[in-house]
């Protein structure tokens, strides 16, 4: 295997374009990110406060429930909020960069040659008028990247990674040729063509069969090991996230609650909630245990209030949790969390 | 037999003037009161499975009976459908109230009288408060909106749910309080599902047998015990190696 880090532009067996990446640090730090979303006319936090980082070559899983906050953040990071959403306060560092405050240009420097973003929905983000494999290249095309022979290998071999059989063909079908699971494919290998020093995937992996699942999971981790890629990757499966990840940083009504390395995520996790999304994971040795459903419905960002948003639901719930106002603290190396409780038993007998 | 039976049934699409085979021959049984699951990779021909048991596409060969008889293609069948989208399958005009009272109006299932109290049992029997009855589909999170789905199929009375997809677009969260439902309902109602889904995991909690369809054809029926501790096709073996498990080290 050739040196990736010498080259940032081969990734493992793929075409080798004749432009290298100017700095392919990949340096994510987020600071105080606060996201405000429109509701019936008024400006309401649908992300509050939320910081985390990701450093060069780390995987980094941002789980949660739905409607936790995690696309908005993600969206914000790269300056791709829709209408109807805004950065309300924060800053987002890229290698130095503060994006906040980045205008058009610089942002269309970053945004997919830096930047490879897969979105949640990806059949929405398609033309149904181009050709896949045009899409595809279209972030090499804006950055000036390699011929159109060049352009076109890459890409064909991309599309052989995340698995279209007869993918030089296939290049030529039109979405609505595609399925879905193979739409979200391509929509992968389009993200990852320009070899972007940080990769944003909302969720890529859900639509897809297991054994595609399995073969971009570890295309991604391929990447990020032989290329320094940093990921950042959004589930609410925590078991896609133990085979990806190296961190967690775990969401709720748009907080975060924890930052983890993911070996203590599994193990010994200090929030309740972490607690809670880990006994979602079925067992699959037996159908004896049921997973344990989070009692109640995840409370919407702007209702959470500005004690422990997880109070209402949260088995050792006290009065101070609600009054105590919001905070991460260290609880470990590299370990924070928004518990404010010592508890005792942190991981109940239940946890496989 | 009784429960519903699916015997060499084939089913042919034409696309661009060709004919593809969709299902080959296949046979599969469903009793009362039992849950069994189908994989199999997209494209695989589960949701044209799922179709021509509910009288929704034409089978070229074969027969599909329930306890013995024909399921009729119009009127009020034994299995019901949930899809993966649930709105898909809503009217956007209609509150939840109305388009369950709907069914009970298009089937006679009940009198005028009885359409409130109808409504309201099939609520509570999917978990829903009674709240959500003047709320439309829209206004609700995605899990409330599919227990509406299941409600809606419910009014038919079937004894067979056909679960396309249905658990696939929620969290992990919610997944696992409609597993607990589906275990609910079959447990309360003695119903019976046929479960499509790609989420092995929840196969595993869910079906007391699974069958494993590939490009159309049948490659393996087992218990659930079996398919995952001894799965006998190689297909078999390589959707089971490919499930992600929590990874502790
Ligand atoms: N454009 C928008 N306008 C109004 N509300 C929004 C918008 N986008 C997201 N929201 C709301 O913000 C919350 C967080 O959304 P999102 O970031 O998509 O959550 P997640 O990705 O964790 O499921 C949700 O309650 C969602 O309904
Ligand atoms: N309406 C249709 N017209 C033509 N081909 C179809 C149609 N529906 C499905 N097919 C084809 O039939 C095969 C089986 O599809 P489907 O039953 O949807 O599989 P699955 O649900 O396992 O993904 C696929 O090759 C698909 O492209
Ligand atoms: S702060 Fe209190 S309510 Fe919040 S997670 Fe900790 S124990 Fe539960
Ligand atoms: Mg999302
Ligand atoms: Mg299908």
């Amino acid at each position: 295997m050739r040196s990736a880090l010498a080259n940032p532009l081969s990734y493992g067996d793929v075409v080798v374009l004749p432009v290298p990446l100017a700095e392919p640090v990949g340096e994510l730090d987020v600071r105080g990110l606060v996201v405000e979303v429109r509701r019936s006319g008024t400006w309401v936090p649908a992300v509050r406060d939320v910081s985390f980082r990701v450093g060069r070559g780390e995987r980094v899983a941002l789980i949660g429930e739905s409607g936790s906050g995690k696309s908005l953040t993600a969206m914000a990071i790269a300056r791709l909020l829709p209408d109807g959403a805004r950065i309300a306060d924060g800053a987002v560092h890229l290698d130095g960069v503060d994006l906040t405050r980045a205008d058009e240009a610089t942002l269309r420097a970053i945004r997919g040659r830096r930047i490879g973003y897969i979105f949640q929905n990806p059949m929405a983000s398609m033309d149904p008028l181009v050709r896949v494999g045009i899409q595809a290249e279209e972030a090499l095309l804006a950055h000036g990247l390699g011929d159109a022979t060049a352009r076109r290998e890459r890409v064909v071999q991309l599309l052989e990674r995340v698995g279209i059989r007869d993918a030089a063909t296939r290049a030529r079908d039109f979405p609505h040729q595609f399925s879905g699971g193979m739409r979200q494919r391509a929509m992968i290998a389009a993200a990852l063509a320009a070899s972007p020093s940080l990769l944003i995937a909302d969720e890529p992996t859900t639509a897809l069969d297991v054994t595609v699942q399995a073969r971009v999971l570890d295309l991604v981790r391929e990447l990020s090991t032989e290329s320094g890629l940093s990921v950042l990757m959004i589930t609410h499966d925590l078991a896609v996230a133990s085979q990806l990840a190296d961190r967690l940083v775990v969401m709720y009504a748009g907080r975060v609650l924890e930052t983890v390395d993911v070996k203590i995520a599994v193990g010994r996790p200090h929030h309740p909630y972490t607690q809670a999304l880990l006994q979602l994971v079925p067992d699959m040795r037996s159908p004896a245990a049921l997973p344990e459903p989070i009692p109640g419905a995840a409370v919407p960002p702007w209702q959470a209030g500005d004690g422990c948003p997880f109070a209402s639901r949260c088995r050792f719930a006290v009065p101070e949790c609600r009054e105590t106002p919001y905070t991460m603290r260290d609880v470990g190396a590299g370990h924070g969390s928004a518990c404010i409780r010592e508890l005792a038993a942190r991981v109940p007998e239940a946890v496989r | 037999m009784s429960g519903l039976v699916v015997d060499a049934v084939s089913v042919e699409y034409v696309r661009r003037g060709a004919s593809i085979t969709a299902l080959d021959e296949v046979s599969l049984t469903v009793a009362e009161g039992e849950i069994v699951a189908l994989v199999g990779e997209s494209g695989s021909g589960k949701s044209t499975l799922a179709r021509a048991v509910a009288g929704l596409v034409e089978t070229a060969a074969g027969t599909i009976l329930f306890d013995g008889v024909a399921i009729p293609t119009r009127g009020r069948k034994p299995v019901a459908m949930v899809f993966q989208d649930p709105l898909g399958s809503l009217d956007p005009r209609l509150t939840v109230a109305a388009a369950i009272t709907e069914i009970l109006r298009v089937h006679r299932l009940r009198p005028r009288a009885g359409e409130r109290a109808r409504t309201a049992e099939l609520l509570e029997l999917v978990g829903l408060p009674p709240e959500v009855a003047g709320v439309r589909p829209r206004y609700l999170s995605g899990g409330q909106q599919q227990r509406v789905a299941i409600a809606r199929a419910l009014a038919s009375e079937p004894r067979i749910l056909l679960l396309d997809e249905a658990l696939s677009a929620l969290d992990a969260s919610v997944r696992a309080q409609m597993l607990r439902l589906i275990m609910e309902l079959r447990s309360r109602l003695g119903i019976g599902a046929l479960f499509i889904g790609h989420d092995l995991a929840l196969v595993r909690q869910l079906a007391d047998r699974v069958a494993v369809l590939q490009l159309g054809r049948l490659v393996e029926v087992s218990s659930a015990e079996e398919f995952f501790l001894s799965p006998q096709h190689p297909y078999s073996r390589e959707l089971l190696a490919a499930v992600p498990v929590l990874r502790r080290t």
